[in-house]
């Protein structure tokens, strides 16, 4: 049976199309698109298109176009899934020992524990303030005059991290332009900022009671800085979490999506339900 | 002849006034702040030296006998061929970065005449962009340029000639590049007579004065620089001029009946009482609360999707606004949320978080003294209609009748104030010396 | 912070000794058998407390001297994982996470459980509160005293005879039962006559801010002067030898028309003089001191300094009269006066100081000082005619020392002034 995902965030939108079988799960195409300023819909359907014709396979062979996230306004959808299911779905997927997921993303933050069959047992969002994510992050590389993609790995390259108290979003850009202006190297800026937000990650985590593999999904999984200070903050409070990431971490949401869309989509034609392709 | 010079730095604008020898302002500039201060306060004082210019020219030509319908006619034409022709020179500069990050790219190797020609088509557009009559939501080279190689982008992607992130990314390296890259956008001279010319019925006299004017040597007399948010600036200490004590005397520059400002810009909001000369004699600083900053509306405008200039005008047109309790950006984007999922509309919750913000300014203005008449509104919330009619609402609660002044050109009122203290520095060192 | 290498005064030296000294003892005491009592440094009771022999400790002292040593930030931390909310006093903060880390007292040394707990109420209703939580923390008995606040802005008789009544009927009894001795009158006696003596001493310091250029800073060199006197040395020998040293010390400077010293060493030129009210921020103490010293702003008096005994309206120790004494003595802190006595005494400051202005420091985490501070400033303001300025920090938490929005308000306040001086020509 084949299905696919549509995961829209604030600030990309990830689709994937995959082949479920049970036990032998397949992605048969994927990719991610940053929005822009662009309409997320026509981005979401040029997108979804693309893979499509990417998979080999035609739109009427989908069993189930499923979304989650702010997807909810992809007409084409078949269905929609909440985030923390969606998450915890795909982050299973790609790593079969996770019993944890967290999603930053580009405005919040989430935490999901799970059984082993990706069943959602807890959830903690952060009830708070951009400061902790990917959108500061951008608006910090604003201040710095760099790009979003140097972020991480300027991060690794720090020997003294500045502390970043604030946990308001705005004061902490007011404190890295002062810091900027007493001349604080880049990578200890950006490292301090990264173990601010590490520490507030692994409160959540804690706070929702997370053992063992953590999977982190979402775009800044591929935050290289950011990870390694989540794994030394783990590290440094001997927090019984085990933090990975995969590179596709970021499909995570998409991939759980058509996983669940495709549990769906067998469940109702076992009852004789079927969908009609849309054109 | 002699100028003097008001630059105010701030979080994310940078401006820049000129005062000529008898204290009046000649030309204003502005540009986005950047990592780079130095240049950040080169590029705004280029561009308030080229003000100054245009407002040399416009005395020339009444000196030449030009009736004043006339010139501001000519000028306003003249004005606008000479920022296509900066935006154009700001273009090539661009192409040329943008080459040599293609060209190390691996990635992005293919892309180069995908870019180039985006770029050609950004150059043939520059005439239409500047055109009489014709829109533009920003006038800083990043914006203009980057909205349009975003819109361009999405096209050829869709076309499949390359993929919109990857173009997107060079974008991104390049842009930084080009605002750390003094690109000559201040060489009056050559983009005036370049203009000019563009002009198809440019008469002789704006020839001569543009020639007059061009060789006028502009010399900075003295100059006095102000910013928040930096604990260093790139002037000697002793040019520095806090600016509490900047906005007190811009805003009584502007409005001289002033007794009461109010500024709200992006880190920080500020109620200052001032005296018949435009001396401060009280002020209260937001602290370690940044509720009530502009900042804070960017990300609400982030959380909903929205521009921050769309922000205002959707809350003007709500009829029951909500009554938002936190101001903390910590909150509001959970109350937001919550609003927003009981069903509320999207202008009330506006509304209400705009009304938000200004009881914050309001009890800072209390604790400053209160507010007297005139009143004075600047920084950037200002040029925000919500925020605005929000305030109206409750000065006239709290205080009764106060007139309430908003200068259009409110964003420079810092500058002007600093100006206006390199302009006395001067004067001083004048007598001191005679 | 490590004053000495700024301050290379021989009384800052000795003043560094005497309370490492004291910690020193204090760790000990449980080898020595000595006792121990806490209270708090307005109205403390110190030659009470050592004419029985017991040795003070001031959770205060310990929070101030913790953050300026860079360790209250995580002692809070772990008060907050107590459940102690943000707006708590950060000082209980400081102390409660201190005792949680096994009770190391600023020096390293460990500190003693106190044997009682000496609430000597003035002003502050934290400080119940604050005792009632070591009370629950170390299970020890207090001793309450009862300070009325003095609002018709002076000390009445029945308040006076209400607190001299619990110095008797409890305190007193207290004292003797934990410490095992006899109240003993000659030795309290003994003890207020050395007290009254480096009282004049120090009062004769701080008023020496009058000159020009002031050869001392009220404020932040004022918290090292009161050290001392305020802690856990009043009524000794070792109060009185310093206090005349610093005296002459202070003289000196004077003959030599030198102005105080600050963390960068000498002062080059006053520019400023201001009265100050609030007390210090301790976390960023020498950063915080250094704003104003960079401007050449000096401060020339202080409320806080007078947080532990107000001296300089007149009042001493009274020998002759033990027990009204130390009544007068709790009933006149600074903390204890009410509004329009503090607006009258810092408009005297700025006048018989000829400073250029007031500036109050907020506290974050103190209403007590904080309630009322607006309306001070104003009415300073209007009554002095010179500007006032305000800034926002708070005691040892360092999340709520925001250096770049300080010194942004300290150089646009001094700039204020050099603007009305100029009358609008600067």
């Amino acid at each position: 049976m084949n299905s696919a995902g549509i995961d829209v965030g604030s600030s990309a939108v990830k689709v994937v199309v995959a082949r479920a079988e049970a036990g032998a799960s397949a992605i048969l195409a994927s990719g991610v698109e940053r929005i822009r300023r662009r309409d997320p819909q026509q981005v979401a359907a040029s997108l979804f298109e693309r893979c499509v014709e990417e998979s080999g396979l035609k739109r009427s062979d989908l069993a189930y176009v499923a979304t989650t996230g702010e997807g909810e306004m992809v007409p084409f959808r078949t269905g929609h899934f909440y985030g923390m299911t969606t998450h915890a779905r795909g982050g299973q997927y790609l790593e079969p020992d996770a019993r944890a997921v967290i999603d930053i993303g580009a405005l919040h933050t989430r935490a999901v524990l799970m059984d082993s069959r990706a069943k959602v047992e807890a959830y903690r969002m952060t009830s708070q303030c951009a400061s902790g994510s990917g959108q500061f992050l951008e608006n910090i590389s604003r201040y710095l005059g760099i790009t979003i993609d140097e972020i991480g790995p300027l991060s690794l390259q720090a020997d003294d991290p500045e502390a970043c108290s604030s946990i308001c979003a705005v004061l902490a850009e007011t404190d890295v332009i002062n810091m900027v202006s007493r001349g604080i190297r880049a990578p200890n800026i950006i490292k301090g900022i990264h173990q601010s937000m590490a520490g507030r990650y692994l409160r959540l985590l804690t706070s929702a009671g997370a053992r063992g593999v953590v999977l982190v999904t979402g775009g800044l999984a591929g935050d290289v800085g950011l990870m390694a200070a989540l794994r030394e903050a783990a590290e440094a409070q001997k927090a019984a979490v085990d933090i990975r990431a995969h590179d596709r971490s970021i499909l995570a949401g998409a991939i759980g999506a058509a996983l669940w869309g495709a549990f769906r989509a067998e469940r109702l034609a076992r009852e004789g339900v079927t969908f009609a392709a849309e054109a | 002849m002699k100028a003097y010079v008001g630059i105010d730095l701030g979080s994310t604008t940078t401006k820049a006034v000129v005062l000529d020898d008898a204290g009046a302002t000649l030309g204003r500039g502005i540009t986005n702040s950047r990592s780079n201060y130095a240049l950040a306060c080169e590029v705004a004082l280029g561009e308030a030296l080229i003000a100054a210019r245009f407002g040399l020219l416009d005395r020339e030509l009444a000196a030449a006998g030009m009736p004043e319908a006339e010139r501001s006619r000519r000028l306003a034409a003249l004005g606008l061929r000479f920022r296509g022709r900066q935006y154009l020179a700001q273009l090539e500069v661009f192409r040329r970065i943008a080459a040599r990050i293609v060209a190390h790219d691996l990635l992005a190797r293919g892309v180069a005449p995908v870019v180039d020609g985006m770029l050609d088509r950004m150059a043939g557009e520059a005439r239409t962009l500047f055109a009489e009559g014709a829109s533009r939501k920003s006038d800083f080279f990043r914006d203009l340029a980057g909205s349009r190689f975003l819109q361009l982008a999405e096209e050829v992607s869709r076309d499949g000639a390359a993929a919109f992130d990857r173009l997107v990314g060079v974008f991104d390296k390049a842009i930084l590049e080009v605002e750390n890259t003094p690109s000559g956008a201040e060489d009056f001279g050559t983009h005036a007579r370049a203009a000019s010319a563009d002009l198809e019925d440019a008469p002789d006299a704006l020839r001569r004065a543009v020639e007059a004017v061009a060789s006028v040597p502009l010399q900075v007399a003295s100059s006095v620089g102000t910013g928040y948010g930096r604990q260093t600036l790139p002037f000697p200490k002793e040019q520095i001029r806090s600016e509490i004590l900047c906005h007190g005397l811009g805003a009584h520059a502007m409005f001289p009946g002033t007794r009461t400002v109010l500024d709200i810009g992006g880190q920080d909001t500020k109620a200052i009482q001032v005296d018949d000369r435009g001396i401060v004699t009280s002020f209260q600083m937001n602290d370690r609360c940044a509720a009530g900053c502009g900042r804070y509306l960017g990300y609400i405008a982030d959380e909903m999707n929205l521009g921050l200039h769309e922000l205002g005008p959707m809350a003007c047109n709500s009829s029951r606004p909500v009554r938002i309790n936190s101001t903390c950006t910590v909150f509001a984007g959970a109350e937001l949320r919550e609003r927003l999922s009981l069903g509320e509309k999207r202008e009330d919750i506006l509304a209400g978080l705009h009304r938000a913000i200004i009881l914050r300014a309001m009890s800072l203005l209390a604790r400053s003294g209160g507010v007297a008449n005139e009143f004075t509104f600047t920084g950037g919330v200002a040029k925000n209609p919500a925020a605005v009619d929000a305030l109206r609402g409750l000065i006239r609660e709290n205080y009764g009748e106060v007139a309430m002044n908003i200068s259009p050109d409110s964003i420079y009122t810092g500058a002007l104030g600093a100006a206006l203290f390199a302009w006395r520095d001067a004067r001083r060192g004048e007598e001191a010396a005679a | 912070m490590n004053p000495s290498a700024a301050m290379k005064d021989g009384s800052q030296l000795r003043q560094k000794e005497m309370i490492a000294e004291h910690y020193s003892r204090l760790a000990h005491s449980p080898h020595t058998g000595e006792k121990s009592v806490y209270t708090f440094v307005p109205g403390n009771l110190t030659e009470l407390v050592r004419s029985f022999d017991l040795l003070p400790v001031l959770p205060e002292i310990n929070a101030l001297q913790s953050a300026m040593r860079g360790k209250s930030k995580d002692y809070i931390a772990i008060a907050e994982k107590l459940g102690h909310s943000e707006d708590v006093c950060t000082y209980v903060k400081c102390d409660v996470g201190m005792k949680r880390s096994g009770n190391l007292g600023p020096t390293g040394e460990h500190l003693p459980d106190p044997d009682l707990l000496l609430l000597s109420y003035t002003g502050c209703f934290t400080f119940m509160k604050w005792f009632e939580l070591l009370k629950e923390e170390y299970k020890a008995p207090v001793a309450m005293l009862h300070v009325p606040y003095q609002a018709e802005g002076r000390i009445t008789t029945a308040a006076r005879d209400y607190v001299v009544r619990q110095l008797k009927e409890s305190v007193i009894p207290k004292l003797e039962q934990v410490s095992g001795r006899k109240y003993d009158e000659d030795k309290l006696k003994e003890m207020l006559a050395r007290s009254s003596r480096a009282e004049d001493d120090l009062v004769h310091v701080l008023e020496s801010a009058k000159h020009r250029p002031s050869p001392i800073d009220a404020y932040f060199g004022g918290v090292y002067y009161i050290g001392p006197i305020f802690t856990a040395f009043r009524g000794t020998e070792e109060a009185v030898g310093y206090y005349r040293a610093l005296r002459s010390e202070v003289d000196e400077r004077i003959a030599m028309g030198k102005g105080p010293v600050t963390p960068d060493g000498e002062m080059e030129r006053e520019r400023f003089r201001l009265v100050v009210e609030g007390p210090p921020n301790w976390t960023s103490f020498r950063q915080f001191w250094k704003m104003f010293a960079d401007e050449g702003a000096v401060v020339v008096a202080s409320t806080y300094t007078k947080v532990g005994g107000v001296y300089d309206n007149g009042f001493r120790h009274d020998p002759e009269r033990p027990l009204e004494t130390l009544a007068e003595y709790c009933l006149g802190c600074y903390t204890n006066l009410n509004l329009p006595t503090r607006v009258d005494m810092l408009c005297r400051y700025v006048e018989e100081y000829g400073a250029d202005g007031l500036l109050v420091n907020s506290i974050k985490s103190c209403n007590s000082f904080s309630a009322g501070q607006l309306m001070m400033l104003r009415e300073v303001e209007r009554r002095t005619g010179r500007p006032a300025g305000f800034v926002e920090s708070d005691l040892v938490d360092p999340r709520y020392f925001s250096a770049a929005n300080i010194k942004n308000r300290l150089e646009s306040y001094f700039q204020m002034i050099e603007q009305k001086r100029a009358g609008g020509a600067a």
